[in-house]
């Protein structure tokens, strides 16, 4: 008895400066931006700050250029996240083929992209996509005798930045495959290799139960990530032209760091925050629970 | 004994060292300005500071270290306004554009200048010699007031850039002439008198796209207020307004039928533009002009140094700044009315240095720092220098500069400018895109969102 009360005591010492962080650094700044975004407060006004409410909430709902930018952002979202699926898991199974040669030297390269900063990979391609002298218009004047403007179009614009995040992205996705078919079971796989199960069957009933909780994982990080993509777009198109590239992170930093309207700001946030919060419970709900991941 | 008296004089020699460094310390002052990167004017502002060293040392009783920070224009305001907020003392003087004059003011943040302008002579002859242009663009909030918040960094307006060798060729002179029945403009004089319609039929002229070469390159940017700029200017000069400066109504003004059509106007200039001049800011209009890949390009006077710098520009003794054509109404008149560009610098309420920074301020309205400037390739403010034929014969711009002053104008000055200013950023380039079909729904978006904001502030009663 006397033990485990010292070692409770013990726990608890060592868990302090754990908790202290977090409420230092996560919990207090979260309920002060919840606490602002109640009123009207510009920070560079001089205004003393007025309670409003919800009134910053439902201003926001009420306004149709949000609701834009929500469908903007939902659509950046589901293309690149679904793009980099299919794209990471092809390559993923490439990989983990035993008659691909050369995987020592080819697997660094193919996890390259994602391991550049996203506001150089953007201003790389911004310089790629270049009307002048872009190297992929280049090819397309010298094949096709086309000049395609990239990030200077309203329709181009929006693929032209979807492009860039499945380029850097995808190899992500490779990853995480790679590590899940490292956890199929051998033995279940010489069982269906002896029952003579089709490929089908086999990716169905042996390596998608296994590969799975990484599949999930895998989406809800990409999920989250992509959800509050900033730099590639801000250093290539700024949201534009227009608004067609103009995603819900990039209002935010208008409207906390442009406008300083902190309070509009802060209710954008903790909007955004609620969204990451139902993406985090959708993959709870989805991820096996340890009895369903026996096979 | 002997050992005593070492000692003595150690302490003595310590004791001295100290009292001429807390001495050195206590006269040397460090003033913090923040300027605009990468532009050059505000980077004169530090080149020229061991003048007013100079000048401090021999006429204040005391030496100054002036630092300076920059940011570019689009990240300038948020490091400003972040200082403001905290109220910090990171900066004695800001270099800010004049548009945040309200925003700053009505906060607190910077230093009233009334009091300090009465009760120096020197300084209020400075600004009784400035442009009434200049004093209600780069001093005033609330606009139409006589309440004074800063001072003219440097002026600037929209000048325009054109290939003077191109306008002189025989051959292409004789073709222009026998294409459209006119001759080219030629002098500064023949563009004071062009209007849009003429001038367009000019860089119809010079626009090739099979030899890479294009008539005009103007800014459409959607970053910071590259295309408000511009766009603006034509509203303005078609005869159109953005706003009714009294009641702050938009709707009927911003829409009107007039600055639809201006709106319609400039957007329909790209097709005089090289490929990707829909997302062209001022780098971009400069680099198409100095590489010599555009005719003319209508931009800023105080950025033209690259393009008469040898070193940089192919077409460095080739051009010749006039000023932009006009709009010619029913009654043959020309009306010309374009943005001011420049800057005025702000004297921040929480510098330690107020006196200091006063003192640099004053000093730089003496007709020897303004001439500095202005021969380092600055455009000064004071009437008695620019007027002068020695100033307007002294860079390539200043005579286009001077001429464009009298009937220039600037956006809002409210507190609200950023929010106002994003809504014409976004709906202008949405339709200079493609994204919008039509200037008219353009235009009513802004109409209806800058009412929004301007009720929102307090500003529009219905």
């Amino acid at each position: 008895m006397r033990r485990e009360t010292y070692l409770t005591q013990w726990r608890w010492r060592f868990l302090l400066p754990v908790l202290v962080f977090m409420v230092a650094w996560n919990l207090v700044p979260l309920l002060w931006v919840l606490g602002m975004s109640f009123y009207k407060l510009n920070l560079v006004s001089g205004i003393p700050p007025r309670y409003l409410g919800l009134n910053n909430y439902l201003s926001l709902l009420n306004d149709r250029y949000f609701w834009d930018r929500f469908r903007i952002t939902f659509s950046y979202v589901l293309i690149a996240v679904f793009l980099e699926i299919v794209i990471g898991f092809a390559l993923g199974f490439l990989f983990d083929s035993q008659d691909v040669r050369g995987k020592k030297i080819m697997l660094p390269i193919l996890f390259a992209p994602m391991m550049i900063a996203p506001v150089a990979s953007g201003v790389f391609f911004r310089f790629m996509y270049d009307p002048h002298w872009g190297i992929i218009n280049y090819f397309l004047r010298k094949f096709f005798g086309i000049t395609i403007q990239f990030l200077e179009e309203a329709r181009w614009a929006f693929p032209a930045v979807l492009a860039v995040d499945v380029w850097m992205w995808s190899p992500f996705m490779a990853l995480m495959c790679l590590a899940g078919l490292q956890a199929v079971p051998t033995h279940l796989l010489e069982a269906a290799e002896i029952d003579r199960l089709s490929w089908w069957l086999r990716f169905r009933h042996v390596v998608f139960p296994a590969i799975r909780p990484v599949f999930t994982l895998g989406i809800l990080l990409r999920t989250i990530d992509a959800f509050k993509t900033f730099d590639t777009i801000f250093v290539m198109t700024g949201g534009g032209p227009g608004n067609t590239t103009e995603v819900l992170s990039m209002s935010l930093y208008r409207m906390a760091f442009i406008f300083f309207n902190t309070g509009k700001a802060s209710s954008l946030a903790i909007v955004m925050l609620f969204i990451s919060i139902a993406f985090t419970s959708i993959y709870l709900m989805l991820i096996p629970k340890q009895g369903e991941r026996e096979v | 004994m002997r050992k005593k008296g070492i000692w003595a004089v150690v302490c003595l020699v310590a004791l001295l060292v100290w009292s001429v460094s807390v001495a050195t310390a206590q006269e040397k002052v460090t003033l913090r300005i923040l300027g605009i990167g990468g532009w050059y004017p505000s980077e004169l502002a530090l080149k020229l500071a061991p003048l007013f060293n100079e000048y401090a040392e021999k006429n204040l009783g005391y030496s100054v270290d002036i630092k300076a920070d920059f940011a570019p224009f689009t990240a300038l305001y948020e490091k400003a306004a972040a200082a403001f907020a905290a109220h910090s003392d990171a900066y004695d003087i800001v270099i800010v554009d004049s548009q945040w004059l309200g925003a700053f003011s009505t906060g607190g943040h910077i230093m009233q200048l009334n009091e300090l302008i009465e009760s120096d002579p020197k300084l209020k002859e400075a600004v009784e010699n400035m442009y009434p242009e200049h004093r209600a663009a780069y001093m005033t909030y609330p606009d139409g007031s006589d309440q004074y918040w800063g001072l003219p960094q440097e002026g600037d307006d929209l000048v325009l850039y054109v290939r003077k060798d191109l306008l002189e060729d025989p051959t292409e002179r004789a073709n222009f002439k026998a294409k459209y029945g006119f001759d080219l403009p030629q002098t500064y004089e023949d563009f004071r008198n062009l209007d849009w319609e003429t001038f367009e039929k000019v860089i119809e002229f010079f626009t090739r796209p099979d030899q890479n070469f294009y008539g005009f390159a103007a800014e459409y940017s959607k970053e910071y207020d590259f295309i408000s700029d511009h766009v603006m200017s034509f509203i303005w000069t078609w005869g159109g307004d953005i706003i009714d400066w009294n009641t702050y109504k938009v709707d009927g003004i911003m829409n009107s039928d007039v600055a639809i059509e201006a709106l319609e106007y400039y957007v329909k200039l790209l097709r005089y533009q090289p490929p990707g001049a829909v997302t062209y800011g001022i780098d971009q209009c400069i680099n198409a002009m100095a590489q010599g890949q555009v005719f003319s390009t209508l931009t800023w006077a105080a950025v033209g140094k690259p393009i008469f710098d040898p070193a940089l520009s192919k077409v460095a003794d080739k051009v010749m700044v006039v000023m932009p054509p006009g709009k010619r109404d029913k009654d043959g008149n020309l009306r010309r009315v374009y943005c001011l560009g420049g800057q005025p610098w702000v004297i921040s309420n929480y510098s330690k240095h107020k006196k200091e920074a006063i003192d640099f301020l004053k000093w730089w309205y003496t007709d020897e720092a303004q001439w500095a400037f202005a021969k380092e390739g600055g455009n000064p403010v004071i009437r008695t220098i620019i007027d002068t034929e020695e100033f307007k014969n002294l860079n390539p711009w200043n005579r286009a500069y001077v001429d464009m002053i009298p009937g220039g104008r600037d956006f809002w000055h409210l507190p609200c400018y950023a929010e106002l200013l994003l809504v014409q950023q976004e709906e202008w380039t949405a339709y200079a895109s493609g994204q919008i079909k039509d200037a008219k729904t353009a235009m009513d978006n802004v109409a209806r969102r800058q009412e929004e904001i301007l009720r929102e502030w307090g500003f529009l009663k219905d």
